[in-house]
């Protein structure tokens, strides 16, 4: 090959749609893949001539690592600096940049390995009570020694209120202690010990959040109109503040009219900030909430079942469909259904993710998704406890303002809301506080709800895309910038006129 | 064997019949069926896979089942 003083890198070639040529691929990519590179196979660079004038043409080396079928894949290496010139040289190819994948390991048996390679001797014994001193079980506790590269220990408090972490040192870095419900989370950095007790704080459902500094809630009338919200997640409910009007459980071999929370309480914590009404107040009480529940209990969700779930959404003629999950890779499956509930009139808001500042994850990241960020407020949760370590530049306009360090940003970010230390409904009548985009995407969602139950001619428009158009011309006229920039905050966050 | 999910990329309405009667062929069983004829959840084994992809030729695309987590903020340790 070439001598490049650039670097070089890895990439698969595919064609556009799929992992081989077809009928429908254009001749000149089939041509490309098949006797253009698949000759050339483990042998020297082939010399591939740039598209433009004669004058500037140049020639691009591309040693073909390896192939896949005939008209299918190739592992390319070229320059970095000469991929947009191979790029628009040579269209109709999906270009991705070769990846390497861990094995995956079981994360109890990779701390076991951890302690073994350190040595770690030393212990922290911790005690977790309430504030009347009553022992908290099942709270999980994370220790750090060192943040930076994650080495620490966790686990969950026993009946007594006590775990005891193994650490290789009595420096701790960070300790974050995160109660499932009923209290505020706790954390601590920078100290030394091998004991420590803590007592946990109450919540009490009347304090007022960011969320509620934001959205005076308790305040705000139930909506009247009709309008139906969507919520693609654990299922909801049930909670004396929730009314579920219906939904569907989309999980294979389980019963598809129990669309209750399965326990793990996220879906009933997001439909609560979009309509609980009594113990705490969502942005849109008075909507029909719909559960399409794709979680099965301690287990991942199927593509299919989101699917699944969106087209039950669609049949049941929902108006806005919550979707706080979302994973780095794009869905083909996911996005068709995404795409035909816009063209049915509905709008599909998503969750940014939690990648700490990563890119807007799939599906918000889909252009007919509505992309939402996190963003907290100073002084809208209790000192020590989880929400302070959640602090981060950027600050907006009014410096209180920030976006959430877990959030994930970028070009796709249409809007931010409020995402930490949120209030919200937990199955059985509790109360949790909860962080995420997960949090943040339902706060936009019943804003959203709020604003075009207001507006009945667009809500009344034939359900088609054009309806769908119409919802977010509207909504767009209701978004004011925080003054966190485009990247964090997309057009900013939904408010009422003032 | 492994989840795959047919799903229909063409126009109009595809006929659920021939779709089931084409699965029945490959040798292929239907996970859930409940979007049928426009996809389906499907158990393929490696050697059914081809010919699955064959009897359904580019109308018809057939994915590998992902998984997605719970979203949640709690920091980990990690190796």
């Amino acid at each position: 090959m070439a001598k490049s003083k650039s670097k070089t890198g890895n990439y698969i070639l595919l064609p556009v749609t799929e992992t081989q040529t077809t009928a429908d691929t254009n001749p000149k990519v089939k041509n490309f893949l098949t006797a253009v590179l698949e000759p050339a196979v483990s042998r020297e660079a082939v010399s591939l001539k740039t598209r433009g004038p004669e004058k500037s043409a140049k020639k691009i080396p591309v040693k073909v690592i390896d192939s896949i079928q005939d008209n299918g894949a190739k592992l390319v290496q070229l320059s970095q600096e000469e991929l947009a010139d191979f790029r628009f040289s040579y269209p109709g190819l999906r270009i991705i940049k070769e990846k390497f994948y861990k094995k995956a390991q079981v994360y109890r048996e990779s701390i076991q390995q951890k302690a073994k390679k350190t040595k770690t001797t030393k212990k922290l014994d911790l005690t977790v009570t309430d504030t009347d001193g009553n022992p908290v079980a099942g709270i999980y506790i994370v220790a750090f020694t060192d943040f930076e590269s994650r080495t620490g220990d966790s686990g969950n408090t026993n009946a007594k209120g006590k775990l005891s972490l193994t650490l290789a040192s009595k420096n701790i870095e960070r300790i974050y202690v995160y109660p499932e419900h009923t209290y505020w989370g706790y954390y601590k950095t920078k100290f030394s010990a091998t004991s420590l007790s803590i007592k946990l704080q109450k919540i009490d459902p009347g304090y007022t959040d960011s969320l509620r500094h934001f959205y005076d809630t308790p305040q705000w009338p139930k909506i009247t109109q009709k309008l139906r919200v969507g919520i693609i997640d654990t299922g909801v409910g049930p909670h004396k503040d929730l009314v579920v009007s219906g939904g569907l459980n989309c999980v294979a071999n389980e019963d598809p009219t129990d669309f209750k929370d399965n326990g793990e309480g996220h879906g009933t914590h997001v439909a609560g900030i979009v309509s609980a009404y009594g113990g705490v107040y969502g942005l849109a009480a008075g909507v029909e909430i719909y559960s399409y529940r794709v979680f099965p209990k301690e287990a991942d969700a199927s593509n299919f079942y989101i699917m699944k779930a969106l087209a039950q959404a669609i049949q049941d003629e929902c108006d806005i469909i919550n979707m706080s999950l979302g994973e780095s890779e794009t869905d083909e499956g996911i996005s068709s259904y995404i795409k035909q509930a816009y063209n049915a009139g509905i709008l599909c808001f998503c969750a940014n993710g939690n990648d700490d500042r990563g890119t807007v994850s799939f599906p918000a990241n889909y252009s007919l998704s509505v992309a939402v960020s996190a963003m907290g407020r100073k002084n809208t949760f209790p000192k020590n406890t989880v929400q302070t370590g959640i602090v981060k530049s950027p600050y907006g306009t009014d410096k209180a303002n920030f976006i959430a360090d877990f959030s994930n940003i970028g070009a796709e970010t249409d809007l931010t809301a409020p995402g930490v230390g949120i209030i919200s409904t937990f199955p059985d009548d509790l109360y949790a506080i909860m962080d995420g985009t997960s949090m943040a995407c339902p706060a936009a969602v019943g804003m959203a709800a709020r604003l075009l139950a207001g507006n009945p001619e667009i809500m009344a428009l034939p359900r088609a895309s054009a309806r769908a158009d119409e919802m977010l011309k509207y909504l767009s006229t209701k978004i004011q910038s925080l003054g966190f920039g485009a990247n964090y905050e997309g057009k900013g966050m939904l408010l009422e006129d003032k | 064997m492994a989840n795959y999910i047919l799903q229909y990329k063409g126009s109009g309405m595809p006929d659920p019949q021939v779709v089931k009667e084409t699965l029945h062929i490959c040798g292929v069983s239907i996970i859930d069926g409940s979007l049928l004829p426009h996809a389906a959840l499907l158990d393929v084994s490696d050697g059914e896979l081809e010919n699955v992809r064959c009897k359904f030729e580019a109308d018809w695309s057939l994915t590998p089942e992902k998984k997605y987590k719970v979203p949640d903020t709690k920091k980990r340790t990690k190796e």
